[in-house]
């Protein structure tokens, strides 16, 4: 098993997920490691930024074990990410900021189902 | 196996051979890996319709023409046959075109014995491979649906597991999985499973996705959370995308604005609007209407809280937090204002504005109101709100916003949202593989499926999507006409569109509106008229919605409407929202008849020019008449479509009188004293001109009432025939009833018996009068009212006026001892006697009222005079249109000469007080006609007569007593001259029709009246500061006292006492006395209400 991402620490209602990639961990996870699949987010150390890139408002919660030997990882296209704790869908919308640090990146994330 | 399968296996040798040479390149290895699989083996079968699935999605995927006809025709026959195909397919002889497909199944046969099918797909499947699986990458996430079908699964996936976990721990189970598997893996000895995961809809349960049930189950051993010793279910192939999918209409967000609902607490199940949300803490900024028990505060405040305040047992009702409420409870409120400059409260550390609470609260504490809140929840939570805007004048405002926010929110929210197409609306796929197509809708089909023709070259069918993937799509410029929602009915061009929404130019409104294009069609039609509908019920309808209050519809809305009702002024209207239930009925008032300040009557469509208020001197069309208020309709305001309410007593019909009628006819009485005898000697000029007179007086109608009935009288005394003068006393009634309009009139007799009302109209021998009581208008037979004011009561004078001579000759001619006594000057009562009876039957009405006063001495004496002529007159007298004639024409007969003489000194007489008198003189003659021997008598008599009547009579002045009988104190005036005295305090009305109470009467009937207005029930009010009016006695009537006044009694021997109106019995009055608390029966006319000042 590659490494992966950290596996959340809490079950509550401290779960976020990351608006780009749908990484869940705990809002001091992403604020002490980041995110294991976005790095270019910086979020470590920067309170705000998590809080800008994360959401809470997030359904359903899978963990990949295995990225690329997964269906349900290849249909929710995170066979590529690191094993982790993922949200089935983010509802928040991203503010415009890290949406442009996503397009520098040539990230196409997420966007809300319409 | 039947024969020509020999030659078709053949065939499918090759084709087969081909394919294990493909599988054995490709994919041995994967086979190896999963295709032995048991658990593969087992579901083979059961997922027979599952490889179909899976075989439709390859169809697509690859384009294989050929293979697809194939298998939809497979499909069918599978359906229908399943086994036995191949038996019956031996049997026949199939045609050519046939072979491949038997071909197929017959490969098909094979590979499920064989489990070559796997290995068929693997191959295709390899051989397609970039093509499909390049999706997975996260950079193509953006290609859409249609790569995600791609997507799809299939059977060499691994399979979905349904697990049960301990409810609400769901994801506790997939975190302890993932670390579970992370340790593993660390130790080397990795889990089986792919991945799990959880819906949050799906209590209770969570997927694992492996390939094998062994890998689930050493997954999920030893796992707290998951009950492990119910095993693993695997889930269908076709079902894993439903799994795993997110429905997300269902996971409609929190977001402010959104109306949601407490989970639990003492607010469990309230109502509460979200101001903010901050997705990141999962927490949302609430008002809600709190429900706050200011002394359960106040004491808890006392006594340190121990542990968990506990809930009170009984929720404190939702109520606006008021600052004097928790005032008054000493709970210290802190006040300041926040950013925005609204004032706020602190209350316990909670926080108030606008009297809401507004609080902050996790969202998973709320539950989200899916579709717009019940109305009058909505309601309730708005009046908050406005209750709290202290200024009044917002009211209306805020109730348009109200309507407003109501609208818009069941928009925004979509309440509704069933899309309606139409034939040719332009669409837009929004959803599946077609998404962005445009096109127009060609047909509506019944199962709600939209046909739709693609506006796109090369594609020419007709194509068919459910009505959710689609979007109606508009582009500025189009005509537009709204089919639903608050401005349903509008139409207008498009003149922006923005994602879903249009902003629409109305044409009627010259706005700019915005509407969902859903709720959109376009539309040529120019609708000049919104929503003018509401229920069975119209636009600008009066309707009723309660006792009191009707109104008229100013506004119709989807669901509710704003009535104008009746209790507002123009100053502050009254516009009530109003749903359907609340409107009783509509109201019909074409023919409402009511009265202006000038008591003109007013109809509807009269235009009115208002005289006071704000409104004075605006002219309006009377639209509907409601009791006592008109709904006015003027082009000068421009609320409520220029309806306005006015009360009827402050407008003048315009072409009314501006005098008012009720005081002329009124005057009428006065003028009786002076002018009306003047023509009450015109009218006794001679024989031609007294046919003629009488109609001149007309103008006084009163007197004209007087001379015929009397004259009836005698003349019906004396022949009953003569049927030339009906004309003449008709006409004079007919003038007559004209001055009953506008009076307040008591039915005696009839179903109408004890009615109060006012006349609308008169002829001689009816009146139409509105009930005071009922609203309605009823036709009453003349005969069946009782005067009830000075009106009648004028006739009642000229009677009296006649009657007084009349009697004062007959004594003179007949010597009937009573003369004696009514002959001297003192006598104007006595003298009026005679003329009484003869009276009565013409006035009805009155006649009971006089009898009882009268009859003790008038009666006796007066029968014997009448007799003569037939004791049957008075009945007869009813009949006015007899007696004119009659009573002239015997003149002309027996009297002629005898009239000549009497008639010329009259003349002479002429302007003096003498000529009242004089006319009277002349009935006397006919009474006194019937026993002809009198004659001579009379003529002599005739002499004094004038002389002696006139001067009490003429007096008119103050010798006129008699005359003001006219006033219901005239009895009393007969009995012991006018007697003022008891007059003060007492409740009148003048004649205009106004109501005050007497003030300073003095001895001569000056007084000034203080003027007071009626309320409903009939109880007079005066204001301390109330005008003072001055006034004479003889033109104020007293009002009727009821029951349970205070009265004082005006004539009589227990005059000046007061006392209390027990009861009334028709004309009888029980009153208790205060001095002795005797209870005494009286007339009513000797009662005054007594109203203390």
């Amino acid at each position: 098993m590659e490494t992966a991402a950290e596996v959340p620490r809490e079950f509550g209602k401290n779960l976020c997920a990351c608006g780009s990639c749908r990484l869940v961990k705990t809002f001091q996870q992403f604020l002490e490691n980041g995110c294991e699949n976005c790095p270019f987010l910086g979020m470590e150390g920067d309170r705000e930024r998590v809080s800008d890139c994360t959401t809470v408002n997030f359904a359903g919660m899978i963990a990949v074990v295995d990225p690329p030997a997964s269906w349900a990882a290849k249909w929710l296209h995170c066979s590529k990410f690191a094993p982790g704790c993922y949200a089935l869908s983010v509802q928040s919308e991203l503010p415009q900021h890290i949406e442009d640090i996503l397009d520098d990146n040539n990230i196409t994330w997420h966007k809300r189902a319409d | 196996m039947p024969r020509r399968d020999d030659s078709e296996d053949e065939e499918f040798e090759v084709e087969e051979e081909e394919d294990q040479e493909q599988e054995q390149r490709k994919g041995q290895k994967r086979k190896s890996a999963y295709i032995d699989d048991a658990a593969e083996d087992d579901d083979e079968d059961e997922d027979e319709d599952e490889e179909e699935y899976r075989r439709r999605l390859k169809k697509s995927r690859f384009i294989d023409d050929i293979a697809a006809v194939d298998e939809e025709e497979d499909e069918e026959e599978d359906e229908d046959e399943a086994e036995d195909l191949i038996d019956d397919a031996g049997e026949e002889i199939p045609p050519d075109e046939d072979l491949p497909r038997l071909y197929r199944r017959d490969a098909e046969m094979r590979k499920r014995d064989e489990m070559s099918a796997e290995e068929l797909e693997e191959y295709i499947k390899q051989r397609f491979e970039q093509r499909t699986y390049d999706v997975g990458d996260r950079e193509d996430a953006d290609a859409g649906v249609v790569a995600q079908q791609g997507l799809l699964p299939t059977h060499e996936d691994p399979k979905l597991w349904l697990v049960e976990a301990k409810a609400g721990q769901e994801r506790e189970a997939v975190i302890c999985l993932l670390q579970k598997a992370v340790d593993m893996a660390s130790k080397g000895t990795p889990l089986g499973i792919k991945s799990a995961f959880t819906q949050d809809h799906l209590k209770g349960y969570l997927y694992i996705e492996a390939y094998k049930e062994a890998h689930v189950k050493e997954a999920i051993r030893g796992l707290r959370v998951i009950r492990a010793s119910k095993g693993a279910k695997l889930v269908p192939l076709k079902e894993m995308v439903d799994a795993i999918t997110v429905n997300m209409r269902a996971k409609a967000s929190i977001e402010p604005g959104s109306w949601v609902r407490m989970r639990a607490g003492t607010y469990k199940h309230d109502l509460a609007k979200v101001v903010d949300v901050d997705d990141s803490t999962g927490r949302a900024t609430i008002k809600l209407v709190p429900r706050l028990d200011y002394a359960a505060m106040a004491q808890r405040k006392e006594q340190p809280v121990r542990g968990f305040p506990k809930q009170p047992a009984i929720k404190p009702p939702a109520k606006a937090f008021s600052v004097q409420d928790a005032k008054e409870h000493r709970l210290v409120v802190e006040q300041r204002r926040n950013h925005e400059g609204d004032y706020e409260y602190m209350l316990n550390g909670m926080r108030f504005v606008d009297g809401y609470m507004v609080r902050q609260v996790a969202t998973k504490t709320l539950i989200l109101e899916e579709a717009m809140p019940p109305l009058d929840e909505l309601q309730r939570f708005n009046q908050v709100g406005q209750a709290h805007k202290q200024d009044d004048h917002l009211g209306n405002a805020e109730l348009a916003s109200l309507i407003n926010s109501i609208s818009t929110e069941e928009e925004a929210r979509g309440s509704q949202p069933v899309v309606q197409y139409a034939k040719g609306d332009k669409v837009i796929v929004v959803e599946g593989d077609l998404k962005s197509l445009m096109g127009k809708v060609h047909h509506l089909a019944e199962d709600g499926k939209v046909e739709v023709m693609p506006q796109m070259e090369g594609l020419t069918e007709v194509l068919t999507f459910d009505a959710a993937q689609l979007q109606k799509f508009f582009q500025s410029g189009d005509h537009v006409k709204v089919i639903h929602g608050k401005h349903e009915g509008v139409t207008g061009m498009v003149v922006r569109v923005e994602d879903g929404t249009c902003y629409v130019f109305a044409d009627n409104t010259r706005e700019e509106i915005r509407v969902f294009s859903r709720d959109l069609t376009e539309s040529a039609e120019i609708g000049m008229t919104g929503l003018d509908t509401f229920g069975q019920y119209e636009l600008h309808d009066l309707v009723v919605l309660d006792q009191q209050t009707a109104g008229i519809i100013v506004a119709v809305d989807k669901d509710t409407c704003r009535v104008l009702t009746n209790q507002g002024t123009p100053e502050k209207p009254d516009i009530r929202l109003c749903r359907l239930p609340d409107i009783k009925r509509k109201m019909i008032t074409r023919k409402a008849v009511t009265q202006d300040k000038w008591m003109n009557p007013v109809n509807v469509g009269d235009i009115v020019n208002v005289e006071e208020g704000i409104l004075k001197g605006k002219s309006a069309t009377v639209k509907h008449i409601m009791r006592g208020s008109l709904f006015l309709q003027t082009r000068e305001i421009p609320e409520h479509g220029g309806f306005v309410c006015v009360r009827a007593r402050i407008c003048r019909v315009r072409g009314g009188k501006a005098a008012p009628i009720g005081s002329a006819s009124r005057g009428m009485g006065a003028m009786l004293k002076s002018p009306a005898p003047y023509r009450a000697m015109q009218m006794g000029s001679g024989g031609a001109p007294v046919l003629s007179s009488p109609s001149r007086i007309g103008s006084s109608p009163g007197f004209g009432i007087g001379s015929g009935g009397f004259g009836g009288r005698a003349a019906g005394g004396l022949s009953g025939g003569g049927g030339g003068g009906g004309g003449f006393s008709g006409r004079t009634t007919a003038r007559a009833s004209d001055s009953l309009v506008g009076k307040m009139i008591n039915i005696a007799k009839g179903p109408f018996r004890g009615y109060r009302g006012r006349v609308v109209s008169a002829t001689d021998t009816h009146v139409r009068m509105e009930l005071e009581a009922q609203y309605k208008t009823v036709t009453v037979k003349r005969d069946q009212l009782r005067g009830e004011d000075g009106l009648t009561s004028g006739p009642s004078d000229s009677r009296q006026q006649y009657g007084a001579p009349h009697a004062t000759p007959n004594p003179y001619g007949s010597r009937t001892p009573m003369h004696t006594g009514s002959a001297t000057p003192g006598h104007a009562w006595g003298s009026a006697t005679p003329s009484h009876p003869s009276m009565t039957p013409s006035y009805g009405s009155q006649t009971p009222l006089r009898d009882s006063a009268w009859n003790p001495v008038a009666q006796t004496p007066l029968h014997p005079s009448m007799d003569p002529g037939s004791a049957a007159t008075p009945m007869d007298a009813p009949i006015p249109g007899a007696y004119g004639g009659s009573s002239y024409a015997p003149y002309g007969n027996a009297y002629t000469p005898a009239e000549t003489p009497a008639q010329t000194p009259g003349l002479d007489i002429g302007g003096t007080p003498g000529t009242p008198g004089f006319g009277h003189v002349r009935t006397p003659y006919a009474d006194g006609a019937t026993p002809v021997d009198h004659t001579p008598t009379y003529s002599p008599s005739m002499g004094p007569t004038p002389g002696t009547v006139a001067t009490p009579e003429l007096g008119g002045t103050p010798g006129t007593p008699g005359l003001d009988g006219m006033s219901p104190g005239m009895d009393h005036g007969g009995d012991h001259g006018q007697d003022w005295t008891h007059w003060d305090s007492l409740a009148v009305q003048l004649p205009t029709g106004e109501c005050g109470v007497v003030r300073n009467m003095a001895p001569d009937g000056r007084c000034q009246v203080a003027l007071g207005s009626l309320d409903a029930e009939g109880n007079l009010s005066v204001p301390p500061d109330a005008q003072l009016v001055p006034q004479n006695g003889s033109d104020l009537v007293l009002m009727q006292p009821r029951s349970k006044n205070t009265i004082k009694i005006v004539r009589g021997e227990l005059r000046g006492q007061t006392g209390q109106l027990i009861g009334v019995d028709n004309t009888d009055g029980i009153v208790k006395l205060d001095h002795n608390l005797d209870i005494k029966i009286l007339d009513m006319s000797t009662l005054g209400r007594l109203i203390a000042a």
